[in-house]
């Protein structure tokens, strides 16, 4: 099939002793998808095993060669307290391997995405919840990577930055892959292309989402 | 390389109290001290000064270790870390352990001049240093957290140092001459282990 980037064929993974994911394929076009489930369906550890913090126990995952590196927004994001918001973003830009002569265009660019713009400066541990999470999506934005996973991106964003955060979803349609999880179906909707819907470690279906 | 020095600055600018304590303590304290100590230079001051050097000298590699790896191993940071670098870095580990001989070196060099034609030199410190420093980074690697690895360390560190555990699997050698802490058996088989453990990860290569 042409077009198709990320190939996922029949990923499988046990944790403790309940199987968690029990062998997903899916096939990624550039695009938006939503995964969808309910608590525990295994959101979380299917996106973990694509950002490489898991390893599956068995299946594959086919990225194309030279697709450079993924941006992974984690469920559980936090800043690290002593850093400033830009050092903290320095810090994954390095790790990232991003170009001192670009690093910090990439930075500033990454923040005014979140509208954090400006909040430069500011010590991580006066930061707010969402501006945490923000801070986190811009973690994720850094070196404009092909496939981006977001572990619930917008919890604990209000109005304003939901809006915000779609525009910024809209824009990547069609050039990178963006795989997120969320419990919103204003989220889904919103958002994704496509839905892809998680029970109990199995794909039950994948929806084609239309906008309003 | 390049965003490895970057990394480097940002860890010592943020860091540069904790990482300043030793160096002064060293420095300001230590060695005026054991200069008192050396002048009258008879033997049992000798091995009381090489002693301390070597203890001091030991915990304050195990505090740069931790200090290279708070930041990386933290649980707020330590998931999305993972996804860009996948694994944890020995050649950090090295870059942590090149960094604090750096800032031993003038004192181990002074140590070598005054004690160093007399009991050996200061060669095996600077060893179990490195033993101690990739012990430390197994430990991390296993409980993925620095707090963890520091404290499993400073516990093993003062169990040697009082000679709780028993001779052969006292790794790091306190309170023994230099020139006889080499060839010992328990240290050697370590050694060779963190050597394929550093190989089979292939982190030397990356
Ligand atoms: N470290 C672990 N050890 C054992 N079981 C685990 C572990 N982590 C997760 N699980 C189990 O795996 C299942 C899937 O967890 P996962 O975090 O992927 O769910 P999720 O879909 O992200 O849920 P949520 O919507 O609450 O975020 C759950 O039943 C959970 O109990
Ligand atoms: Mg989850």
């Amino acid at each position: 099939m042409e077009n198709v980037m990320i190939e996922i064929n029949r990923i499988k993974k046990k944790l403790g002793k309940k199987e968690v994911l029990k062998g997903i394929s899916l096939q990624l076009k550039p695009s938006v998808y939503g995964l969808a489930g309910a608590n525990g369906a295994g959101k979380t550890t299917l996106l973990r095993i694509l950002a490489g913090v898991m390893n599956a126990d068995g299946g594959e995952i086919v990225m194309p060669e030279g697709s450079g590196q993924t941006g992974y927004l984690p469920q559980k994001f936090g800043c690290f307290p002593e850093l400033t918001v830009y050092e903290q973003l320095e810090y994954f830009a390095c790790l990232k391997k991003i170009p001192a002569s670009c690093m910090e265009s990439e930075i500033l660019r990454a923040l005014e995405c979140v509208n954090l713009g400006g909040k430069e400066k500011m010590k991580c541990r006066k930061l707010s919840g969402g501006m945490v999470r923000r801070a986190g999506i811009a973690q994720a934005l850094l070196g404009n990577p092909a496939l981006l996973l977001l572990d619930e991106p917008t919890v604990g964003l209000d109005m304003e930055e939901r809006k915000n955060f779609n525009r910024v979803v809209r824009e990547m349609e069609g050039e990178r892959t963006v795989l997120l999880s969320t419990h919103l179906a204003e989220d889904l909707k919103n958002l994704c292309q496509s839905v892809i819907i998680l029970e109990s470690g199995e794909v039950r279906e994948v929806v084609p989402e239309t906008y309003d | 390389m390049t965003d490895m020095v970057k990394l480097w600055k940002l860890h010592i600018k943020k860091q540069m109290h904790q990482y300043l304590f030793p160096i002064t303590f060293l420095y300001l304290f230590l060695l005026p001290y054991h200069m008192q100590l050396l002048t009258d230079m008879d033997e049992a001051g000798m091995v009381q000064v090489f002693d301390s050097a070597q203890k001091y000298l030991l915990l304050f590699e195990i505090w740069f270790q931790y200090l290279g790896f708070r930041m990386v191993l933290s649980p707020e940071l330590k998931e999305a870390s993972y996804s860009c670098v996948k694994k944890i870095k020995g050649r950090w580990m090295l870059g942590n352990l090149c960094f604090s001989f750096l800032c031993f070196l003038p004192y181990a060099l002074w140590m070598f001049f005054h004690c160093g034609t007399y009991y050996g030199n200061l060669l095996p410190v600077l060893v179990q240093c490195i033993i101690a420093a990739s012990m430390m980074y197994t430990v991390m690697y296993f409980l993925q957290s620095a707090t963890g690895g520091m404290a499993v360390m400073v516990f093993y560190f003062f169990c040697c140092a009082s000679r709780v555990v028993p001779e052969p699997f006292r790794i790091l050698r306190l309170g023994i001459l230099p020139l006889s802490c080499f060839p010992h058996w328990c240290m050697m088989l370590v050694i060779s282990i963190f050597v394929s453990f550093f190989v089979s990860l292939r982190i030397l290569f990356m």
